[in-house]
C-alpha cells in the first residue's frame, strides 16, 4: 500500500516541473498560482491519507465516467444503477476535495440523494422524473430513523430488542398487507435491504460500543449510497464500516474501488452471456452434454450477486469505505470450508459473529468437536431461515421448499465433515506470496475440480422446480448427444478452465507491489477498450458473432426460456420464484402483485380443468391489468353478436392467447376489433357488405386448448375464416396444458395422445415436470397432430384455416418448427414478424413488466394484419382497400 | 507475562499450527492474519483455546474481531489488556 503513495508522485510531476523554474519566470508565477487555485482548500493537510493531486481527480473521475457509459451501453442492471452512479460522480468530484471533516456528513447526503434520485424515476427510462415517488423517499427515511431510534431508547437492552421485534412484528403485517400502508410496494425491499440484517449487526455492536459512533456513522452506514438500486446487499459489518473509513491512502481506496466496479461488469457480462445462452430448462435435456449444461448453469447464474457485490463495495471505496472483498474467487475453492469462507464473505462473517462463535463457545465445555458439530450446523441452519426472511422482507413471500432446506443441509454435512477432518489434520495455510510444491498445487487443483462439481450440482439441485424433476434428468446419462462434442471432451474443457487457475493460485504468484499509475492505465485502458467495443457504429462492425453476443449482454430482459413460462403463468406456482434468478426477481419486483394477477385469477375466468383450461364468464365484468374488461353473452372478450351471421357478412373467428385477448388494453383497443372497423369502413367497396371478426382470444391458451375451443364453440359461429395466432415457445406451453389434461383424463379425447402415452409408456400420475421432460420428445409430433386436426376440422366444415406469426413486443426468436409444421398441416401461413419494426419496443409494452403489446402495439398490428390480408388477396378473397392508416413512430 | 513473552508464544503457535514450514522470519508481529487467510474460524478457535489455557485468560465470542486478532502486534497487546483487566 506505501507503493501507492509512492507511485502518486507521477502526478506531481507538473508541479514539480513549474516549481524547477526560474524563479522570477512569468510561467512559473502563472502555473503556481493556477496549481495554487486548485489545490488551496487541501494544501495545507500534512497527513499522508489527506494528499490530493488534480490529474489523479482526473484519472478517478474519468475511469467512473467510463464505468457509467459501460453500464448504460451494455444495459447492465437497472436504470436506477444510471441515477445511483451520476449521483456518485457528481458527490465524489466534491467529494474528493472536501475537508475529512466534512466527507462523512456530505456521504449521508449524497445517500439521501440518490434515494430520492431512484424513487423520483418513471418507467423504464433513466431520464424520466415522477416527483410523487418521493413521498415514498421520505417514508423510508423516516421509517428508517425510526427503528435506529428505537435501538437507542434510554431502556434496558432488552426491552429495545423486544421494542424492534414489535416493530418488525408490525411491519411484517404491513408487508403481507394485512395493514394500509401509505407508502408503495416500491418501498419494502430498499427498507428491507437497508435494515433487515444490519440492524442485527448494529443492535449487536451497540451493546459493546466502547467508541461512541457519531451521527453521519451512523446514518452513513443504513443509507448508505448504492443501496438504494442494489435490494441485494452485502450485509456489511459496522465494525468494519467505521474501522475501515479512510485507513489508506485515499487514492489507493479510490483506485481500487474503481478496479473493483470494473471486476463487478465483467461478472455481470458473464452472467448475461451464460443467462441467455446458457441456461436450460430440465424439460430440455435429453443427452449427456445437456445434462452437462444443465448442472452447471445454476452455479454461473452467482455471477450476478458476485458482480453487482464488487460493484457495491466499489463504490462504498470510493467514498472513503476501505471494505474488504465481498467475494474472493469463489469458483476455485480447494474445499468445502474454503468455499464458504470464499463465497459472500460477508455473509459468513455475519453468521460467525452472530451464531457460530456464540454456539461455540456455549458448547465447547462439552469439548471442541461437539461445539464444532453444533456450531456449524446450527450456523447453516441460521442461515436457511435467515434467506428466508431476507426474501421475505424483498418479496413479501416466504421460500420455504425442500429444495432449500435440502440445499442448506447438504452443505452443512459437507462443511462441518471438512471442518472436522480440518480440525485434525490441519489445512495447508501460507502467507501472502507464498506457494506450494508442484505437487501440493496439483492436488489442490484436483480438489478444486471436484468441489466445483459437487456444487455445481448442489446448486442445480436447489434451483430444480421439485426434488424428483432433478433426479429424472439422471436419465440421460447414457444418451450421447449429437455433433462432435462428446461429454469427456467437455469435462476435461470445464477441468482446464477450473483446474489451470486453480493451478496458478496454489503456485503463487509474486506479490506485485500497488501501483496508483498502473492501475489507472490497466483499468482506464480496459474500459475505454470495452466503452468503445460497447458503441452502436463500433460493435456492428465487428461482425456477427461480436455483435451477437453483444447482443445478449445488452438484453436486460427475461430469456427467451423464462418468458414463456412467466406467460405460461408457470411461476406463479411457484413460491421461490425469482430466488435463483435475479431476472425474475427483477420482474416480480416491479410487478403490482394485485393489479397483475393472471387472467384465471380473475371473476373474468372459469377454469375447467379440461380442454380448454379455461373459458371466458360469459357477460362477466372485473378490473384486468389497468382497465375493465367486459365478456360477451358467448364467453368472448367483444361486442355482442348474433350466433349465426347475418347474410352477405363474412365472418373471421380468431384464437389465440393473451395478445390476442388483448391484455393490457381495453376493450376498444383489441387489434381485433380495430381491424373489424376498419375492414368494415371500407365494407362498401369490398365484395362483403359487412364484416364480423369474433375474439375467441384467452389468455394463456395453447395450441391444445385452441383445437379444443375451435371445436367445442367457434364452429358453431358459422365463421368463413378461423385465423390461428402463434408466437414462439409454443410447444413448451402446450404440454404443461396437455400434462394437466392428461392427468384429469380430458386430453384422452385425442387419438393422437392415446397413441403417445400408449407408445412412450409414460405414467402420467408422475411428477408433472417429469412427466414434460418425457413427453417433450414428442413436443413435435404433438403440435403436428394438433394442427392437422384443426385444419381437417375446419375443412370438414368448410371453414378457412390461416396460421398467423405474430411475436411479442420483445420477442427474439422465430418459430420455425412450428411456421413448418403449420404449412404441412395444410394452414395458410401469413407472417406479421416485422410488425414493431421501426419502433422502441420499451414504447409499445403494457408496462416494464409486462411485454404484451399496448395499445399503440394493438394500433401497429391490427395496420399491418390489415395490410398483409389485403396483399394476400390470392388466399382469401377479401378485396380491401389500400392505403392504410399509419401510426406515427 | 509482558508483551515480548506473549508476541513470542503466539508466533511460535501460529508457525507450528497454522503454518508449518514457513521461515519464521516471513511472520512478523504486523503480518495481517485474519485478512490474510491465516486465521480462519478454526484457526482463530484453535488460537482463542490456547491464549485462554496458556494465559489465563477468558475471551469472549464478540472479542473474536480484528483489532484484537489480526495481527500478533494486536493478539499480544489484547492479551496483556485481557490480563490487566482479570
Amino acid at each position: 500500500m506505501g507503493g501507492g503513495t509512492s507511485s502518486l508522485r507521477i502526478f506531481r510531476v507538473p508541479q514539480s516541473y513549474f516549481l524547477s523554474m526560474p524563479a522570477g519566470s512569468r510561467l512559473r508565477r502563472a502555473a503556481v498560482r493556477s496549481i495554487k487555485t486548485l489545490s488551496l482548500p487541501w494544501s495545507a493537510d500534512p497527513t499522508g491519507t489527506e494528499s490530493r493531486s488534480i490529474l489523479a481527480w482526473f484519472a478517478i473521475a474519468g475511469q467512473l465516467a467510463l464505468f457509467i457509459a459501460l453500464v448504460y451501453l451494455l444495459r447492465l442492471e437497472t436504470t436506477a444503477l444510471i441515477r445511483v452512479l451520476l449521483v456518485a460522480l457528481a458527490g465524489w468530484c466534491v467529494h474528493y476535495f472536501l475537508p475529512q471533516r466534512y466527507r462523512l456528513p456530505f456521504f449521508v447526503l449524497l445517500s439521501f440523494a440518490a434515494i430520492a434520485a431512484v424513487f423520483a424515476n418513471l418507467g423504464p427510462n433513466w431520464h424520466h422524473w415522477r416527483f410523487d415517488g418521493l413521498i415514498d423517499a421520505a417514508w423510508i427515511v423516516a421509517i428508517g430513523l425510526v427503528l435506529i431510534g428505537i435501538v437507542h431508547l434510554p431502556i434496558a437492552f432488552g426491552w429495545r430488542v423486544l421494542a424492534l421485534v414489535g416493530t418488525g412484528c408490525g411491519l411484517a403485517a404491513a408487508r403481507m398487507d394485512w395493514i394500509a400502508t401509505p407508502w408503495t410496494r416500491a418501498v419494502w425491499p430498499v427498507l428491507a435491504s437497508m435494515f433487515m440484517f444490519r440492524l442485527i449487526v448494529y443492535a449487536y455492536e451497540m451493546r459493546r460500543e466502547q467508541k461512541m459512533a457519531t451521527l453521519s456513522e451512523r446514518l452513513a452506514y443504513f443509507f448508505m449510497l448504492p443501496n438504494v438500486c442494489f435490494p441485494l446487499f452485502p450485509v456489511v459489518d459496522f465494525r468494519t464500516f467505521r474501522s475501515s473509513y479512510y485507513n489508506a491512502d485515499r487514492h489507493y481506496i479510490y483506485q481500487t474501488g474503481i478496479q473493483w466496479m470494473f471486476r463487478g461488469a465483467i461478472h455481470l457480462i458473464c452472467y448475461r452471456l451464460v443467462y441467455q445462452r446458457f441456461v436450460i430448462d430440465a424439460a430440455d435435456v435429453h443427452n449427456q452434454i445437456e445434462l452437462l449444461q444443465f448442472i452447471i448453469w445454476p452455479f454461473l447464474l452467482y455471477l450476478k450477486v458476485s458482480g453487482t457485490f464488487h460493484i457495491i463495495t466499489g463504490m462504498l471505496r470510493l467514498f472513503g469505505f476501505n471494505l474488504p472483498e465481498t467475494h474472493n474467487l469463489y469458483f476455485l475453492s480447494s474445499s468445502f470450508t474454503d468455499f464458504w469462507r470464499r463465497i459472500n464473505i460477508y455473509w459468513k462473517d455475519f453468521i460467525m459473529k452472530i451464531v457460530y462463535y456464540p454456539c461455540y463457545f456455549r458448547f465447547r465445555r462439552w469439548g471442541e468437536s461437539v461445539a464444532l458439530v453444533s456450531a456449524t450446523l446450527l450456523a447453516f441452519l441460521a442461515t436457511w431461515l435467515l434467506h428466508n426472511y431476507q426474501w421475505f422482507w424483498l418479496r413479501g413471500t416466504w421460500v420455504f421448499t425442500w429444495n432449500d432446506f435440502l440445499f442448506w443441509m447438504i452443505l452443512a454435512v459437507l462443511v462441518t465433515i471438512n471442518a472436522l477432518y480440518e480440525m485434525r489434520h490441519g489445512r495447508t495455510r501460507r502467507l501472502r506470496g507464498g506457494a506450494l510444491s508442484w505437487s501440493g498445487a496439483l492436488q489442490t487443483a484436483g480438489r478444486t475440480i471436484g468441489v466445483f462439481v459437487v456444487i455445481s450440482l448442489l446448486w442445480s439441485f436447489w434451483s430444480a422446480s421439485s426434488v424428483p424433476q432433478w433426479f429424472s434428468v439422471f436419465d440421460t446419462v447414457g444418451v450421447e448427444g449429437p455433433g462432435k462434442m462428446t461429454p469427456a471432451l467437455v469435462l476435461v474443457a470445464v477441468a482446464a478452465i477450473i483446474g489451470i487457475p486453480a493451478l496458478v493460485l496454489a503456485r503463487g504468484s509474486a506479490d506485485r507491489q500497488y501501483s496508483f499509475r498502473r492501475s489507472v492505465a490497466s483499468v482506464g485502458v480496459c474500459g475505454l477498450i470495452a466503452v468503445c467495443i460497447s458503441l452502436p457504429v463500433v460493435r456492428d462492425r465487428l461482425g456477427e458473432t461480436v455483435s451477437t453476443a453483444m447482443a445478449d449482454i445488452r438484453m436486460p430482459n427475461l430469456n427467451s426460456r423464462d418468458n414463456a413460462n412467466l406467460e405460461r403463468g408457470y411461476y406463479e406456482n411457484l413460491v421461490n420464484v425469482g430466488a435463483f434468478n435475479p431476472e425474475l426477481w427483477i420482474v416480480y419486483g416491479q410487478r403490482r402483485n394485485e393489479e397483475w394477477k393472471d387472467l384465471e385469477k380473475t371473476p373474468l375466468s372459469e377454469y375447467t380443468g379440461a380442454l380448454p383450461r379455461t373459458y371466458l364468464r360469459p357477460l362477466s365484468q372485473a378490473d384486468y391489468r389497468g382497465h375493465r374488461v367486459h365478456i360477451n353473452r358467448w364467453g368472448m372478450r367483444d361486442q355482442d353478436y348474433e350466433k349465426l351471421p347475418s347474410p352477405g357478412t363474412l365472418r373471421i373467428a380468431v384464437v389465440g392467447a393473451s395478445i390476442i385477448f388483448g391484455a393490457g388494453v381495453a376493450d376498444d383497443e383489441t387489434f381485433e376489433g380495430l381491424l373489424e372497423q376498419r375492414m368494415n369502413e371500407q365494407a362498401a367497396d369490398s365484395a362483403y357488405p359487412h364484416y364480423d371478426v369474433l375474439n375467441f382470444g384467452v389468455g394463456a391458451y395453447t395450441s391444445v386448448d385452441m383445437l379444443a375451443i375451435i371445436e367445442d364453440r367457434v364452429l358453431a359461429f358459422k365463421p368463413n375464416y378461423i385465423f390461428y395466432f402463434e408466437h414462439s415457445a409454443l410447444i413448451t406451453r402446450m404440454l404443461d396444458h396437455l400434462i394437466i389434461a392428461m392427468q384429469n383424463g380430458s386430453a384422452y379425447r385425442y387419438d393422437f395422445v392415446r397413441d403417445i402415452v400408449r407408445e412412450s409408456g409414460i405414467d402420467h400420475r408422475a411428477d408433472p415436470e417429469v412427466l414434460k421432460r418425457k413427453l417433450t420428445p414428442y413436443g413435435e409430433r404433438l403440435l403436428r397432430a394438433i394442427y392437422s386436426q384443426i385444419v381437417e376440422t375446419a375443412k370438414r366444415e368448410g371453414v378457412g384455416a390461416f396460421w398467423i406469426y405474430l411475436p411479442r413486443v420483445d420477442e427474439r426468436t422465430s418459430p420455425e418448427v412450428e411456421r413448418r409444421l403449420a404449412a404441412e398441416a395444410g394452414f395458410d401461413v401469413l407472417d406479421l414478424s416485422d410488425v414493431y419494426d421501426g419502433y422502441d419496443w420499451r414504447t409499445l409494452v403494457v408496462a416494464p413488466w409486462d411485454d404484451h403489446p399496448n395499445a399503440a402495439g394493438h394500433r401497429l398490428i391490427a395496420d399491418k394484419l390489415y395490410e398483409v390480408l389485403r396483399q394476400h388477396r390470392d388466399l382469401i378473397p377479401l378485396n380491401l382497400a389500400a392505403a392504410p392508416r399509419k401510426e406515427g413512430q | 507475562m509482558n508483551t515480548t513473552q506473549i508476541r513470542t508464544m503466539t508466533r511460535d503457535f501460529i508457525l507450528k499450527e497454522f503454518l508449518p514450514g514457513e521461515r519464521p522470519e516471513n511472520l512478523t508481529d504486523s503480518t495481517e492474519l485474519i485478512s490474510g487467510g491465516i486465521l480462519d474460524s478454526l484457526a482463530t478457535l484453535k488460537l482463542v483455546t490456547y491464549l485462554e489455557k496458556s494465559c489465563g485468560i477468558e475471551i469472549a465470542p464478540d472479542e473474536l474481531v480484528p483489532e484484537n486478532l489480526n495481527s500478533i502486534g494486536h493478539i499480544a497487546d489484547f492479551v496483556q489488556s485481557k490480563q490487566a483487566s482479570t
